[in-house]
């Protein structure tokens, strides 16, 4: 299974995440961590007209974590609100390409539920 | 060693168990003496009059009486059985440390233990007001500060310094003896309780020899069930400075309706049924570890260690956290891999087969204060590991390294 969770896209986007950093004037932010494993991911969005006119995110964790990350946020940019909130962890799978034990569907997880957690928040 | 004793290795043929510390895998002696309970023995104990309760009782105290021999305690009083080594921990809190403390005292652990031997000490401390929590630092070398240790026990005569055997991150055998001779010597009164969840599955406890007050460990680590762990404190603190904190059936003599009176122990601290069948499983575990011997364990034990502490150092990418003394030391190894999430080593280390905990291991102000590091990834072996598990490891990492290159 390890050769296909940790296929070259997945390492390439831990090792060099896309929309990495941090944003100036963001109208949307959240933090979130995944207690158990200490994944952290915070996000700063910039959003127009209901839609994700910018992402920009800082974080600490296992490849799963953010690589899936990087990879949401890619595609995730430009969509809107409406498409954003509706999405779940299958969509992450898919997005990836992998299917995720229970364990690593959290880790997986993180990123897009800190973007929707920002979002509900304003 | 032994592996042929434990079914799992045969029903899991691929299966590299270097997860000791989190939980032993069980002889069939374990398995085969609670199904027999099951089958042919259960019922309640200490109440009916028919045969079959009068045997449950019987076997259940025969128990009581294996781990009185097992950790030489004076009297099978002495011996609570409790859920598990986090259980025994907080009944000590609960009814002794809560009745005993007050303002101005000083409750002592220190920063390698498990969340169970810091957790409960903190909010009792807690919930009393001015009473002081302390935790006595580890060294560079990944050692007690025995000089801390002397300071803190000279400066705050604490009612209770309790620490573990053995550390479950770092592998650590405390210098108990030694530790609990400097603490009779500069405050005779605080009483000692040694948390030996990850020491009795290696190395023996004799509690008269030790000179402790309580011991507390986990009955599924010592090749036992899960839900079954024992408390021992000495018969005079049971007696004398405990009330019960659980409350029921069992552990009553008389119930009026303003007020009761408690049986005598150690029933007065076992409300409720029992957990009677992981009981007789865990007498049975002691009688396994005996009749190996700790002598044939310790000698097996350390050859692994040995072997496996000399192949982990030969990967350059990785750190190892823990004493590069092995006499000092348990055969757990807790590493850290550059660049490489202790979650995604234990993923492809399991993805070969080989079983590993990754993460803070509840060692959560170990990690911060001392190793600085969010996780490790842990390998730790018992009886049934051999060399060829710690090659498998070893190939495994080097299998990570290559995938992260």
């Amino acid at each position: 299974m390890s050769n296909q969770m940790y296929r070259q896209q997945m390492l390439d986007h831990y090792k060099n995440p896309r929309n990495e950093g941090e944003m100036d004037n963001p109208t949307h932010t959240s933090e979130l961590e995944n207690i158990s494993c200490g994944d952290e991911i915070k996000v700063y969005l910039r959003v127009k007209d209901d839609k994700l006119s910018d992402i920009k995110f800082q974080g600490k964790g296992c490849a799963i974590c953010l690589a899936s990350a990087s990879m949401t946020f890619e595609d995730i940019k430009g969509k809107t609100l409406d498409y954003i909130s509706k999405l779940d962890i299958s969509n992450v799978e898919k997005l990836i390409g992998i299917e995720l034990s229970p364990s690593r569907k959290k880790c997986a997880h993180l990123g897009l539920l800190t973007v929707q957690n920002a979002i509900n928040n304003k | 060693m032994n592996k042929k004793d434990f079914p799992i290795f045969k029903n899991n043929p691929n299966l590299v168990y270097l997860d000791s510390g989190a939980t032993s895998q069980k002889p069939q002696s374990v398995i085969d003496r609670l199904k027999k309970y099951y089958e042919y023995e259960n019922a309640n104990v200490h109440r009916g009059i028919y045969e079959l309760s009068e045997n449950a009782t019987q076997e259940y105290e025969k128990t009581r009486n294996i781990v009185k021999e097992f950790i030489n305690a004076n009297s099978e009083k002495e011996i609570i059985f409790t859920g598990g080594t986090t259980d025994s921990i907080n009944f000590v809190a609960y009814s002794w440390l809560l009745r005993n403390v007050t303002k101005g005292d000083t409750v002592l652990s220190t920063q390698m233990e498990h969340h169970s031997n810091l957790v409960p000490w903190q909010q009792i401390c807690k919930m009393r007001t001015d009473v002081n929590f302390d935790l006595i630092k580890v060294r560079d070398n990944f050692k007690l500060d025995l000089s801390d240790i002397q300071n803190k026990i000279k400066k705050f005569k604490p009612i209770l310094f309790s620490f573990t055997h053995v550390s479950n991150v770092l592998g650590t055998i405390n210098p108990v003896k030694k530790i609990i001779e400097i603490v009779k010597k500069h405050s005779p009164d605080t009483r000692i309780l040694l948390d030996s969840a990850q020491g009795i599955p290696h190395l023996p406890v004799d509690v008269q020899d030790l000179g402790v007050d309580f011991v507390a460990f986990s009955g599924h680590k010592v090749y036992g069930p899960t839900g079954i762990g024992v408390l021992w404190a000495k018969e005079e603190i049971l007696v004398k400075e405990m009330i019960p904190f659980r409350y029921g059936g069992g552990m009553i003599r008389v119930v009026n309706s303003d007020d009761s009176i408690w049986a005598e122990i150690p029933e007065k601290y076992e409300a409720g049924t029992p957990n009677i069948a992981d009981a007789i499983g865990l007498g049975e575990a002691l009688k396994y570890v005996s009749e190996v011997g700790y002598k044939k364990i310790i000698k097996h034990e350390n050859e692994i260690k040995e072997y496996a502490y000399a192949r982990l150092k030969e990967i350059p990418e990785l750190t190892l956290f823990g004493p590069d003394i092995l006499k000092n030391r348990q055969g757990v190894f807790s590493f850290d891999l550059e660049g490489v999430h202790s979650h995604d080593i234990a993923q492809i280390l399991a993805d070969e087969g080989v079983a590993v905990r990754a993460g803070h291991h509840c060692c959560q102000v170990l990690m911060k204060s001392v190793l600085d590091v969010q996780a490790t990834t842990r390998a730790s072996i018992g009886i049934y590991n051999d060399e060829d598990d710690i090659d498998k490891l070893i190939r495994a990492l080097k299998k990570v390294i290559g995938i992260f290159k």
